[in-house]
């Protein structure tokens, strides 16, 4: 069943001025694009940047909307950024940043406690030490689990994940990537998983798009891609990877 | 290595913030035409080990130990006599580039500032030099009138060595110069520096998180861990042949194509 379908997509943004004789040029984000996501799977989108593929993240949770094409994503969805730093509130603490989600619905005081208390388990946070601090206060990697928690908070299904570890070390970004195994294992969660590392995609997918200039320009099963990439740039991005021995 | 050919040597820096130890006795050398890689993971002290070898570290810090550059120690010079050593001899590219890029100022006049500061060249004479680290670090003239916003990531970091490079310096250090570009554009940056160190015979010390980028450029290697040396010796040695279980996991932590492992290892006891 594909939880996730989204076909001919389009979207354009009006360049920002840089001097006002330039005359306000659209920029082509997104062109023509379509794939799907079947249940309890992990999509991988991989690209340079700029080439689109936050813009795609933000339509699938419904941050941005389409200029033509049609989106949908049954159940509930939520994203995680890259940049922990600016995506949690620094007036709040952690334990507000993760259970204000519950305050809007009818739970009870210790309720919401027992449940923020087991998703600081399920993200690797011990709760007594962290729950009464703030945001920079946290590691990056910390920041990262603390906004994942957050999702998690709700029963979500879809999880979009732009450029979760791009800004953390690689230990703890293995970290992070042994911990999205795991939910998506336990909770039957459906990702969408962007980066621009290669090594990372292949990790953490099941089907790649790699994207160029707001397109796909190859998709497909992830042995395809690593195996057997069709496409020139797919090629010339596989071969830009550093090996490490 | 050649003990002769050693121009900075780094010895038992110790730093201490408060009561708290976060760099201990750490010791390594530099050398002309070599590239040393310090390692570790964030927080592990490489920034503030890299900032002590100009003082540039902040003030609450209490230093410890040596740093000697042809023969004389940085730690007993004052600020004027460190301001000259500063982009002469030994340039530094901050981790952090937003800091060391004016954003209302064009490139150009960004990497001129730096020989302003230094020396006293006619307008024209100074352009040129400017026109001829832009063609050394790959960029096109134009990029002199532009603005940093206007440049893409690895051009961004190209106009950074640029500036560290005006001087023309013996010591370059570079922190995590590639760690938040795009992989696929790491490589040739990296490329760049390597020519640009061979050209020039520089010693180089370039701090990273990534094994992989470790491989690409570094002769030596020192493994760094909650501000100690953990593991140091050269490339071959500790990529093939890692001593310490730190070292271990940060080789292994990488992802590498066509991996099959489902876990990556990432804690250590
Ligand atoms: N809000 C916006 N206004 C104008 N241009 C934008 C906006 N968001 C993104 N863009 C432009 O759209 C293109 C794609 O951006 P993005 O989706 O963020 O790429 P990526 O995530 O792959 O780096 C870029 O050229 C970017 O500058
Ligand atoms: N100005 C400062 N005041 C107090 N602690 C600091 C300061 N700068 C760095 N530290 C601490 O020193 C340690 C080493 O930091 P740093 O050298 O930046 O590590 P790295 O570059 O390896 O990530 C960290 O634990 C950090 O929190
Ligand atoms: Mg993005
Ligand atoms: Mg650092």
């Amino acid at each position: 069943m594909n939880i996730i379908e989204i076909k001919n997509i389009n979207k354009c943004f009006r360049k920002r001025k840089t001097a006002w004789w330039l005359k306000k040029e659209p920029i082509k984000a997104v062109s023509d694009v379509s794939f799907s996501v079947e249940k309890g799977k992990t999509f991988g989108l991989v690209g340079e940047s700029t080439c689109g593929k936050s813009t795609i993240a933000k339509i699938l949770v419904g941050i941005l909307k389409p200029d033509s094409g049609s989106v949908s994503v049954k159940g509930e969805k939520d994203i995680v950024f890259q940049d922990p730093y600016s995506s949690l509130n620094p007036r709040m603490t952690s334990r507000e940043i993760v259970s204000e989600a519950l305050l809007v619905r009818k739970i009870g005081k210790s309720e919401i406690e027992t449940r923020v208390r087991q998703i600081f388990e399920m993200v690797n946070l011990n709760y007594a030490e962290c729950k009464d601090k703030y945001a920079y206060q946290f590691s990056g990697g910390e920041r990262q689990r603390i906004a994942i928690a957050r999702a998690l908070i709700r029963k979500l299904d879809v999880l979009v994940l732009d450029e979760p570890v791009s800004s953390l070390d690689v230990l703890v970004q293995a970290g992070i990537l042994n911990l999205l195994k795991d939910l998506q294992e336990n909770l039957n969660l459906t990702y969408v998983f962007i980066s621009h590392d290669l090594r990372v995609v292949e990790f953490m997918a099941d089907t790649v798009g790699v994207m160029r200039k707001g397109s796909f320009v190859e998709m497909a099963s992830k042995d395809e891609i690593y195996s057997s990439p069709k496409n020139q740039y797919t090629k010339t991005l596989l071969s830009a990877i550093p090996d490490i021995i | 290595m050649n003990d002769n050919q050693k121009i900075l040597e780094i010895k038992d820096l110790t730093l201490r913030i408060g009561g708290k130890c976060i760099v201990k006795n750490v010791s390594f050398k530099l050398t002309a035409g070599r590239v040393m890689a310090l390692v570790g993971e964030s927080g592990s002290g490489k920034t503030l080990t890299a900032q002590s070898i100009l003082k540039l570290f902040p003030p609450r810090i209490y230093a410890e130990g040596s740093i000697t550059f042809k023969g004389k120690n940085l730690f007993e010079l004052d600020k004027e006599e460190i301001r000259k050593i500063r982009g002469c001899d030994i340039s530094i590219v901050p981790q952090e580039p937003a800091t060391s890029m004016n954003p209302v100022t064009r490139v150009g006049e960004q990497i001129a500032e730096g020989i302003r500061q230094h020396q006293e060249r006619s307008k024209p004479d100074i352009k040129q030099r400017v026109l001829e680290l832009l063609r050394m670090v790959k960029l096109d003239e134009g990029t002199f009138s532009s603005y940093p916003h206007e440049l893409s990531g690895g051009a961004r970091q190209r106009v950074l060595l640029a500036m560290a490079l005006v001087l023309d310096p013996e010591v370059l250090i570079l922190d995590e110069a590639t760690t938040a570009l795009d992989v696929s554009i790491q490589k040739d940056i990296i490329e760049l520096i390597m020519n640009i160190q061979k050209e020039r015979n520089l010693a180089i010390l370039f701090i990273t998180h990534d094994f992989s980028i470790v491989n690409l450029i570094a002769h030596n290697v020192c493994v760094m861990r909650k501000g100690v040396i953990v593991e140091n010796g050269t490339k071959e040695s500790v990529l093939h042949n890692p001593q310490n279980e730190y070292t271990r996991r940060l080789i292994a932590c990488v992802p590498k194509l066509g991996d099959t492992r489902r876990r990556l290892p990432n804690n250590i006891s």
